[in-house]
């Protein structure tokens, strides 16, 4: 993927060379390449296709490929801050106009968050400047001086650019958070909710009273602070422009997965949203994921079980965890923590899936931790395959089945208990195991629990809990109702940083930037993003089935993260 | 401006920063397992160490003149004043209302300086992971009788973490040439994400020497070490961290804590300043 980029990015630097060389010679004015500005801006590659190289904090050199300007300025260009370093805004329409004293740009700053007092000072006392244009721009990025004068911070490097590179930047730069993102009018902002054909109505219905339950209270409020806009406690008439009203569209995919990308093409022309938020969605996320990275549309936690293979570094979606593949991987770890670990493992899957994709995960983290190991691995098609399976190999030591179908498998197994010492299945299965089980089979039986353990204390659950209540919304399905509060959550507070500056990768951003804050409804031990992260919980648990508790499980490992 | 309680959601928009703040102080003050609350003051409070000994040697230091005075850090305590006086008002920090809040603080830009001050920590008895995916108890560790130079960073960090790591990376040749017995510590924030891998990669990216030592661990245990240096950020919030650098002689003597980033030269110069005091 990265290759890929280099050598084009190399191909068009030599293309440019060819056709931009001659301007250069002839001095500045040239138009930039918004490509090549790109690929600076990213990737610290420079128009001569070498990393740049600049100097910060006075005598450390840095290359483009230690970082690049995305790094601190962000992919939308509104920048951030950290440890007190204020990264401020980049983009076109900030840059190239003059910076003059504006109140209510101030109280963007000033809100933002925690920040030490040398930022407060400098938010106070705001540097002024004139406009930048290309000439301006080539000083402060080589020399560390703004158009005002100013030394810029020692943290900014001083790079070594050329003519062509600042150009190329210059233009990147003004195509940067340009236009407000699809999804957002003058009043409304549109938001959209995936539900896929295979999900449970129970848990869609929960998941939908909840989010409707959300909306309906936002605007409510939305309703009473926009009716009487010149009342003005806490300056609030200064965000009068932020608010709009959440509109929600349920999104109800159907028929086999390949169908779905122009199912949802077609739901987006329709009525573009903002973002997706939760939905609920059986089997592989991969098609509405790749929907989502084409359109730049964020989707905000999904309850997926399987999300997109891979680091999903800077992609669209967001998700809790790594759902089935790491249930795979955590296993593995934990069976080469034991003190004897086993001899031989024999792991039954479905074909689908739910069944594959965890069992290649258990079956690569072997290989890596515990090689010595014998994993005989059986596959099955359906009820009938499950129980041929079970009746050849279910007196082996140790059991690992990945089901396609947790509740199918579950009944098969309480019905013909095999004789394994150790059964190792996934979380999924936990409230139908639970139940189904016999006292012999459930003390024989371990799940992989990339859940919290029930004992841990969040804050936050009892305010959510508290809100659920006190609106008579019915919790029959608590932990997806949890994490759907969570991912509404994380979208109001996503907006409320943003204001009124409706671009999609900042409120992503943001998002990185708030996950970790106390927000954790209590489903995961910790819920963490960071720059470019993706799945904010990284580990499981290994839990027992414990019928004589409320919640049915007891953890009985420590946290293990891959 | 004054610390507003957040009364509905109605000012949703104006008090993002506040209703953050009252979200966070009130769910860390009653954590059972984190006992600091929002803000540094009372965060350095809750770690026990003593500010009176712990602080006495404070000072602000410019990176613009040419560190006039390394030898005499001990007695060099001018801007104590200054600190105490953010320390004795009730105000959180992070409000800025303080005497700081200057125009000549706006002005300044903040990275040419750095805070420097001498502190005991104890080094708690942990077990963290090495880049090589090895055990490492953290006190062991640190029982090391030579010098060491530490911080806290972790790899997805956009802004200060690189420019630390670059930091460490350069000053490394200088470093040896000074004095070869020195152990470098670098300690992620992030430790589920920051795999054993993930730090072997980010070592290979700062071109990082064998004694350069990256550890990850379970979230807890990071966290009591983190506590142990007096390096706990806000809401436990890692984005909210702050650019520290801790540098020791040996295992028996206090750490050198500097807060703010550092040049290369500038930290090679502290390495000396520390490892051989007579000769500046």
């Amino acid at each position: 993927m990265r290759r890929l980029s280099m050598k084009e990015a190399l191909l068009a630097a030599a293309l440019s060379f060819g056709l931009v060389a001659a301007p250069v010679l002839a001095g500045a004015g040239q138009a930039g390449d918004t490509d090549l500005g790109r690929t600076l801006y990213w990737e610290g590659i420079g128009a001569d296709g070498q990393p740049i190289t600049g100097v910060t904090q006075g005598d450390v050199k840095v290359t483009g490929a230690q970082f690049s300007c995305v790094n601190c300025h962000r992919p939308s260009g509104f920048g951030t801050s950290e440890g007190g370093n204020y990264v401020p805004p980049i983009i076109g329409s900030v840059l190239f106009e003059d910076k003059t004293p504006n109140r209510n740009r101030m109280f963007k700053d000033l809100y933002q968050e925690v920040q030490p007092p040398g930022f407060w000072a400098r938010v106070r006392q705001p540097r002024m400047r004139p406009a930048y244009d290309d000439a301006l721009l080539a000083r402060a990025l080589r020399d560390g001086v703004d158009a005002g004068g100013h030394e810029l911070d020692p943290i900014m490097p001083r790079y070594d650019l050329s003519a062509a590179d600042v150009a190329n930047l210059s233009a990147y730069l003004k195509t940067l958070s340009d236009e407000i993102d699809p999804g957002v009018t003058e009043r409304d902002i549109h938001f959209a909710t995936i539900i896929g054909p295979d999900a449970d109505p129970g848990e869609a219905d929960a998941m939908l009273r909840t989010m409707e339950l959300f909306f309906e209270w936002l605007n409510k409020d939305t309703e009473g602070d926009t009716n009487n806009p010149t009342f003005s406690p806490n300056y609030r008439s200064n965000f009068i422009s932020a608010y709009r009203y959440w509109q929600l569209h349920v999104w109800r995919l159907e028929g086999p997965s390949e169908t779905w990308r122009a199912q949802l093409e077609a739901k987006y022309a329709e009525q573009p949203v903002f973002a997706t938020i939760s939905g609920l969605v059986e089997g592989p996320w991969d098609e509405i994921g790749s929907f989502c990275d084409d359109n730049r549309l964020p989707c905000i936690f999904p309850n997926a079980e399987l999300p997109t293979p891979g680091e999903g570094r800077y992609g669209y979606s967001v998700y809790f965890n790594r759902g089935l593949v790491l249930e795979g991987e955590a296993l593995g770890l934990h069976l080469a923590d034991r003190d004897t670990p086993p001899a031989r493992v024999v792991q039954i899957h479905g074909t689908g899936p739910q069944g594959m994709r965890p069992a290649r995960a258990f079956e690569e983290t072997m290989a890596m931790v515990l090689g010595e190991t014998e994993i005989e691995t059986v596959t099955y098609e359906d009820e009938a395959g499950l129980r041929a399976a079970l009746a050849a190999h279910g007196d082996a030591e140790t059991l690992v089945i990945w089901p396609q179908d947790a509740a199918e498998a579950v009944a098969v197994l309480a019905e013909a208990p095999p004789a394994a010492a150790r059964i190792f299945l996934p979380s999924a299965t936990q409230t139908s195991a639970v139940k189904a089980f016999s006292p012999d089979m459930i003390a024989r039986t371990r799940l992989v629990w990339p859940y919290d353990a029930p004992d841990s204390y969040h804050p936050r659950k009892f305010r959510i809990r508290g809100w659920m209540h006190s609106r008579r919304l019915e919790v029959s399905h608590p932990r997806i109702q949890l994490q759907t509060y969570y991912a509404l959550t994380m979208a109001e507070f996503g907006l409320m940083h943003v204001i009124n500056d409706f671009y999609r990768d900042y409120m992503l951003e943001i998002i990185e930037h708030e996950a970790e804050n106390e927000l954790n409804p209590g489903t995961h031990p910790e819920l963490a993003l960071g720059p470019g992260q993706r799945f904010a919980s990284k580990g499981a648990f290994i839990a027992e089935l414990a019928p004589d508790k409320r919640v049915g499980y007891r953890v009985v490992s420590e946290w293990i993260v891959p | 401006m004054t610390l507003i309680k957040p009364v509905s959601r109605s000012a949703r928009f104006g008090l993002a920063a506040v209703s953050f703040f009252a979200l966070v102080a009130p769910a860390v003050a009653d954590h059972p397992g984190h006992d600091h609350d929002g803000h540094d003051h009372a965060a350095q409070d809750s770690t026990g160490h003593d500010h009176g000994a712990g602080h006495a040697k404070q000072d602000d230091h410019s990176g613009h003149d040419a560190h006039a005075g390394h030898g005499e850090h001990a007695g060099h305590d001018m801007s104590q004043g200054e600190d105490h006086a953010a320390m004795d008002h009730r105000m959180p920090e992070h409000l800025g209302m303080d005497m700081g809040n200057t125009a000549e603080a706006a002005m300044r830009p903040d990275g040419f300086q750095y805070k420097r001050s001498a502190n005991d920590y104890v080094m708690p008895a942990v077990t963290l992971r090495n880049q090589q995916a090895q055990k490492v108890n953290f006190a062991e560790l640190m029982d090391y009788d030579g010098p060491v130079v530490l911080n806290f960073i972790f790899t997805s960090c956009a802004t200060i973490c690189p420019v630390m790591s670059a930091t460490f990376g350069q000053t490394q040749e200088d470093l040896v040439a000074i004095d070869d017995s020195y152990m470098m510590v670098s300690i992620s924030i992030d430790p589920e994400y920051d795999t054993p891998r993930r730090l072997r990669e980010y070592a290979q990216l700062h071109a990082a020497r064998d004694n350069w030592v990256m550890l990850t661990g379970q979230f807890d245990d990071i966290f009591t070490v983190v506590r142990s240096f007096d390096a706990v950020y806000k809401g436990e919030n890692k984005m909210y961290h702050r650019p520290l650098t801790f540098l020791r002689q040996g295992k028996d003597t206090p750490w050198l804590r500097l807060e703010g980033l550092l040049g290369s030269e500038e930290l090679a110069e502290e390495y000396a300043a520390l490892l051989r005091p007579e000769v500046n």
